[in-house]
Order: C-alpha cells, then structure tokens, then sequence
C-alpha cells in the first residue's frame, strides 16, 4: 500500500491508529499484535506472495535473534550463529535482488548465454534485511534481545519504515512498543505526526511527482541533450529524488509519531551540506549510520591506519551503492562517495578551508553529478550527461526536450501551461532546498492554533487531489 | 491544542474535498455519471480510457466499432450509411486487448449492440493479459456504476483541473467537441508516402514506435482472458474482427524483429479457436497488395487514411476480404513471402523518392461521396 493512496489515507490509516488505541486501553499486547496484523495486511496489499518472503525472513531471524541472546546472557559468544545468520539474510537478498546482475556479468565476461532468471522483487527486502541484520549483530553482542515473537514481528513489520526505512535498531524501538504511557492517546503527537504527514505528502505529490515527467524525459534521451537541457535533467532529478525519499520519510514519521512511536531522523536538508561528510550526516542518515556501525567499522574502521581508513571509505560506500540496486552505475555512484570522502580526507589536512557558501556548491555539484550516475539507465548515458553538463558538447542555451519544449515553442496552450506550472514546481523545489528550516522543524514548532491548522488542512486536501497522479515512491525499488 | 488543531485540519481538509467532489460530480468531466446537458461535451483525446466507459455507459447505439488508433478515423456515420443502425465508435489509441475487453464488457451490459467491429493490432495482444496501453493507473473505477470507488475521479486532480476549465471556458487540455466524430485525428495529418517513411532507420523499422516482442501463448493468454468470455457471455452480438491493413514497413519489421512467425501463427490459431463460435467473424484486409505496397496510403508505418477506414466499411458492409480457410492461408502465404523477400531500404527508397501531392488537404480524404473500395 502506498502511503499515497486513497486506501491508506482515507481508510487504512484513520482505522489503524482509531483501533490501535482503542485496543491499547484493553491489552497492550493486544495493540502491539493489532498493529504488527495491520503492518502485514499493508505489506500484503501489493502483492500477498511477498508476504511469504517477509514472514520466512521474519521467522528465520527471530529464532537466530533469540539463540544469539540467550547466548549472550550466559556469557557465550558464538560467532558460527551470527555469521550463518547475516549469511541467510545476505542470500535471500542476493537470490532476489542480485541473481540476474550476476548471471548478466558472468555472460558478459564469458560469452556465455545463461538465461535471466527474472525473479521479482520483494518489495523493502533491502530495509527489512539491513534491520535484522543489524538486530542479529546487537543481539550477538549483548545489546538487544527480543523473546516475544509477536513484538519481533512488530520491529520488523512497523509499516511505517517496513518498505523504505528509515532503518532502525531494536534498542531504539522496543522500549516505545513496551511503554505503557506510550499507548494513551497523545492529541499533541497526533497532531504533530498529522502536520509532518501533510508536509510528507505535499512534498511527494505536489514537488518530487511534477518534476518526475521532466527528469525521465531528460535520461530517456540522453545522448541528445544540449548544454541547458542536460542541466534541467540533472537538477530535476536532483530535485525529485530528494522530495520524493524525504518526502517519503516525512511521511512515514508522522504516521509513527501519530501513534506515539518516534522514528530517527532520516534527512536533514542534505543539499545545504557544505562537505561530503556532512551531507552523508543529513541524506539517508540512518543507512550511513548502519554502513558505519556494521561495516566500516567491523571492518577495522579507523583503527588500523590511515590508508585502511581511506580505502574502507571507498569500500563502505562501494558497498552502500550495490545495496541501492544490482548495476555498475549504483556501485559507481557509491565509489564516488567513497573518493570524495577520500578527498575531503586529504583536503582537510592541507588546512584550507572554503568559504561556506563555495563548499556547500562544490558539495551540491558533485552530490548533483553523482545522482546522474545514480539514475542514468547506463553508464553511457550518464556520461553523456555529465559531458553535457561540463560543456564538452558545447554550451547550447537551447531547450529541445519534449518535456519541456513548450518554454519555448509550445504546440498548444495545455503544453505552455504545463510547462510553465512545471517551472515553477522546479524554482519552488531549489528556493525549499535551500531554506534553513525542514518540514520536520516545521511539524515540531508549528502553532497548533489559529491560522496553521487551516493552511495544513488545506494543504492535505491539494495532497489528496494530486494523490490521483500516484507514483511509486523511487526508494521502493531499493 | 492538539485536539483543536486535528479538527481544524481535518474540517478545513473535508470541507474543501467535498467542495471538490461536489464540483467534479457536477461537471462529470468524463462523462461518468451523466451524458452531458450542462455543459457542451468535451472528448478528451488523451484521456479516451476515462471517456469511453462513461459514453458506452450513457449513449444511445446499436454497434460499437472499437479498437486501436487505425479504427479512430472511422465516422459512425459513414457505417450507419453501410450498414443501417446507430453506431458509436469507442476506439482508444494504443488499446490493448486487455483495455478492450474493459471497455466493451461495459458496452456490451449497457446496450446489448447486436454487432462490434473491432480490429485485432498483433501489438494489442502482448505483454501480460491485464497490460494496458495507457501510461497512467487503468481507471477501473470508470467501468462500473459503484459510487464507493468513485473517490479517484471524484477527487482527483485530472477531473479537477478538466471541470475548472469547462466552468470558465478554458480550452488548455486537448479536446474534440464533436459527437459524430469523438477520437477522429487525420485532419492536420497528411498521407503520402515520403511522409509514411518521414525518420524512418531502414535497419531498425521498429525505432520510432517501439513495439515490444510477443509470444503466441502471451497472445493466447491476453485474447482468453479479455475477449474469449465476452464472445461467449453476448451471443447475441455478432463480433466482426477486422484485420485492418498495415503499410509493407509493418511486415518487415515483424521479419526483421522475429516477430513474423508468431503473428501468423496467432492469425490461424485464432481463427480455428473461435469458429465454434456463430456469432464470430474475421475480415482480413492485411494482404490487400493495393493497400498494404501503396505508401500513399499513409502518414507513418502504420496509420492508413480516412479514405482507407471508409473503404473497409464499405467491404464488410458488402461482405468482401472476410475470411475463409483458404483465403487465410492464401494471405498469410501472401504476407510471408511479402515480408521476407523484400528490402525495407528499396521501400523506404523509393517512398523518400516519390514526390509529395501537390495538393495536402487531408479534408480531401473524407469527400460525401465516399471512395471505390480496394480491389
């Protein structure tokens, strides 16, 4: 189910958090298991046989999770446990989302012709795979430990983050589950979880879902852009992709906070970053924070030199950048994270700083480049792009994209007016982008009297308007 | 204060999407609920999916002619003339099997029309059985008379931003205004046969339209699943299928795709699957020589005149191409032989080569009196 859709807000979402409550005030068990049934009913709207998938992974882990934690209170550390853990959850997530990459490669490099095996992929088996994983390791070490079935259900199922994150950890979830003061109705969470969730939706229908048509039709031709229309491409998307994760987020937060559950932080205006380690502080935080924790610092982190710090910089995020989709252009795009941390690495050491302002231009120049390589179809199409965007094709001020045409040379009033509302969603998006306040800070000050409850109401009805043009959101695929 | 401003959200929110619903039910810019009195109609060429189950639902007609684009430049009045009766034309650019069977599963509840022409494009029958040829979410909401799931039209922004315009009499989305020729687009269109090759790669017939592969249990699939129970739940209705003619590019590129043996091989299965039906017909006007290697015919590879739409009336309207056993085998020898002995870089030659009519009037195409049919 899509947090934008007529069934979710209208139906799914009025009546999850009306009888979580109700319930709440018979048995919080009771609530606790409503809500993990209604995280596995929102799971299985799109597609039931997924629900399999979730449930064997669920199953799996709890009762390797449980192991782990008995283990650890009696004082044993098994690491064959943890590691025949983290290693069905590594297969079952290269099974579905990895197995054609490979066999594509293995054809490529050998000439062979196996065929594809096109197997379909689960939706958030990425999220709800990092999660367990990361719940499997602190449950080997002590730090979490979960013996009801129906609560582990609930911290991985939560719908809220189930499909695109934020990625959480057991330890910061399932003392709000067990809070009894947590399960009385909250009018001020409520209220505020219901102001982030109109500014999510906003955000996501009105801003990342207008700029979509534009961003596809720039990639779709990318080896035929002129010098501004590679540049409204790249930004586009740019600006797309950041609504429509934050948006996401943004939602999935206040329909948390409806129900007194407090999610972490997942974005934190990204594109205001004046380097690349603050922007991987602000973008997809919890990711960086799980790429940290369970890998780069396992891995030895910064503790055995610098030039193993440095090439596991390049290693976490190459890593980071295959977990977002089986494609070289994905590993790419991370390993030009890693280099750029690298870089920023050895720059710092030259102790000479930026003014502010060009540091937060060179970081959103690059994160921007990055994100073509990101999105490109092909690593032929995102240098295309990219040499468009440099000017290497020359610096062709004119606009000749369909998409977008209608600037300039509109066939009919519908396309110019189109356009035009389209441009004006883009300067909305890039002015939004770079103000000092986020919708999070906005939710969490807003007055909650007087005038602001009318513009968020009328901001949910345009929500519910726009919501007819429904989208996927892009970290789904993920 | 949480509480107050919950209510103030959610009143101002209600009040607004009421104000909304009641103007989009009001308006019914797709014609859903109502046929139009308050307003002129408007025919919303981009958007016959929401249109055409409202105007199936509401519109008075005894044959429905349907299909993909190559039917749309059919004038019911041209097949009334031919055929007597009251029809209506409900093609859809782009429909698939999958958007027909939608679509004439309400017309046929509807109306019970004793006869429906509809042309059978290969392309319409692949992908999976429920593939529709429209970009956006298939409005299922449309096809029935419920109103509980009548919240995406009743609230969404297409609807919205189409009864703005009307109320104020706007003219920014696209739209025809005129019942008797609803979805008709050759006008502003010209057909001649360096314009039928206009961009066209010799080596890559396929580039521009960007067909994707088919298999025959895929069509097989598709034709079950959409058509196969409507022919047997309206016995009543005679369901004539017509073959209608693509130019010579579109068999060489079926060669050049791979895609020549399975669109044969659907012709006959098709045929033999439905003859136990009575109440089922084919017209095959695809090995028509005079049609098919004449790219005057034409504005793109695919898309024949109104001259050419006309002609076909008048044919089935006389009981002329329709199909027989031997006749089928006699075209698709025709049609093999056609699309793999001859150059698609000679064709496209020799179109660029042939001089534009001096006269580009496409009104031209649709005189009173109307044409000779293909020999």
């Amino acid at each position: 189910m899509l947090f934008n859709s007529y069934a979710f807000v209208l139906a799914f979402l009025p009546a999850v958090v009306l009888g979580y409550f109700a319930i709440a005030r018979l048995s919080a068990f009771a609530a606790n298991a409503f809500l993990a049934g209604a995280s596995l009913f929102f799971y299985a709207w799109w597609k039931v046989d997924f629900l399999w998938i979730l449930l064997g992974s669920v199953a799996v882990n709890y009762f390797v999770g449980h192991r782990l934690s008995r283990d650890a209170a009696a004082g044993r550390n098994e690491r064959w446990v943890l590691v025949a853990g983290i290693a069905f959850n590594l297969g079952l997530l290269g099974y579905f989302k990895y197995t054609d990459f490979f066999i594509a490669n293995v054809n490529a490099v050998t000439g062979a012709n196996l065929p594809l095996l096109r197997i379909a992929l689960p939706l958030g088996i990425s999220f709800f795979t990092f999660t367990q994983i990361a719940y499997l390791v602190d449950a080997w070490k002590g730090k979490a430990a979960e013996y009801s079935a129906t609560n582990y259900v609930l911290f991985v199922t939560f719908f809220p983050h189930l499909l695109a994150g934020p990625i959480i950890h057991h330890r910061e979830m399932m003392p709000q589950f067990a809070d009894p003061k947590l399960k009385r109705l909250d009018w001020e969470n409520l209220a505020r979880g219901l102001a982030l969730f109109c500014l999510g939706l906003a955000k996501k229908v009105l801003i990342a879902d207008n700029l979509a048509p534009w961003a596809n039709a720039g990639f779709a031709q990318a080896h035929a852009l002129t010098f501004a229309d590679a540049w409204i491409t790249m930004l586009a998307y740019v600006m797309q992709l950041v609504f429509d994760f934050s948006g996401y987020t943004d939602m999935a937060l206040g329909v948390a906070l409806m129900v007194n559950i407090r999610l972490p932080i997942n974005f934190d205006a990204p594109y205001r970053s004046a380097d690349i380690q603050e922007f991987w502080r602000r973008w997809h935080i919890t990711l960086s924070r799980f790429l940290r924790d369970y890998v780069y610092v396992p891995l030895g982190g910064n503790r055995k030199g610098e030039a193993r710090m440095l090439a596991l910089f390049v290693v976490t995020f190459a890593i980071g950048g295959f977990w977002h989709g089986a494609a070289w252009t994905y590993v790419i795009w991370g390993t030009m994270h890693g280099v750029a941390l690298v870089v920023l690495h050895l720059w710092r050491k030259l102790g000479r700083p930026l003014p502010r302002i060009a540091a937060v231009a060179v970081t959103f120049l690059f994160v921007s480049a990055a994100l073509v390589v990101f999105r490109a179809p092909s690593l032929a199409d995102a240098g295309a792009i990219l040499a468009s965007v440099a000017g290497l094709h020359g610096f062709d001020p004119s606009l000749t994209v369909p998409a977008w045409i209608g600037l300039v040379h509109p066939a009919s009033v519908a396309e110019r007016a189109a356009d035009i509302a389209t441009l004006a969603v883009f300067a909305l998006a890039l002015v939004l982008t770079f103000t000092p306040r986020n919708a999070h800070d906005i939710a969490r000050d807003v007055r909650l009297e007087g005038l602001p409850r009318y513009a968020f109401g009328a901001l949910l009805a345009l929500g519910l308007v726009f919501i007819e043009n429904a989208s996927e959101f892009i970290y789904f695929i993920f | 204060m949480g509480r107050s401003f919950l209510a103030g959200v959610l009143a101002t929110a209600l009040a607004i999407a009421a104000l909304v619903c009641a103007t989009n039910a009001w308006v019914d810019p797709f014609q859903h609920y109502r046929k139009p009195a308050r307003f002129p109609p408007r025919y919303y060429n981009a958007w016959q999916r929401y249109e055409n189950p409202g105007i199936a639902m509401h519109y008075e007609y005894d044959r429905v002619v349907t299909g993909s684009s190559l039917m749309e430049n059919i004038l019911p009045a041209d097949v009334d003339r031919a055929m007597g009766g009251h029809t209506i034309n409900l093609s859809e650019s782009a429909q698939t099997a999958y958007d027909a069977g939608e679509l004439l599963r309400v017309a046929l509840a509807a109306r019970h029309p004793k006869q429906v022409i509809m042309n059978l494009d290969y392309n319409a029958f692949s992908g999976a059985p429920d593939r529709s040829g429209f970009a956006e979410p298939f409005p299922a909401y449309l096809y029935d008379d419920a109103l509980w799931n009548d919240v995406p039209y009743l609230l969404g922004v297409e609807s919205t931003r189409k009864s703005i315009e009307t109320l104020l009499g706007l003219r920014i989305s696209r739209f025809g205004t005129d019942p008797s020729r609803m979805w008709y687009w050759a006008e502003g269109y010209q057909f001649f046969a360096a314009k039928a090759v206009q961009g066209l790669d010799p080596r890559d017939l396929n580039a521009r339209f960007r067909q994707p592969p088919r298999t025959l249990e895929g069509m097989q699939r598709s034709f079950e699943a959409n058509l196969a129970p409507l022919i047997q739940d309206y016995p009543g209705t005679r369901f004539t299928f017509v073959y209608a003619p693509y130019s010579i590019l579109v068999w060489l590129d079926f060669a050049q795709r791979g895609q020549l043996d399975v669109s044969l091989a659907f012709r006959d299965w098709l045929y033999e699957r439905t003859k136990r039906y009575p109440n089922v017909e084919f017209f095959d006007f695809q090995a028509e020589p005079a049609i098919v290697e004449d790219l005057d015919h034409y504005t793109d590879m695919y898309h024949y005149s109104p001259r050419i739409s006309k002609a076909m009336i008048a044919a089935i309207a006389e009981g002329r191409y329709r199909l027989t056993p031997a006749l089928l085998a006699g075209n698709d020898a025709w049609l093999r032989k056609v699309a793999t002995r001859t150059d698609p870089a000679q064709v496209v030659a020799d179109a660029r080569a042939r001089p534009a009519p001096e006269k580009l009037d496409t009104k031209a195409f649709i005189p009173p009196g109307g044409y000779a049919p293909p020999q």
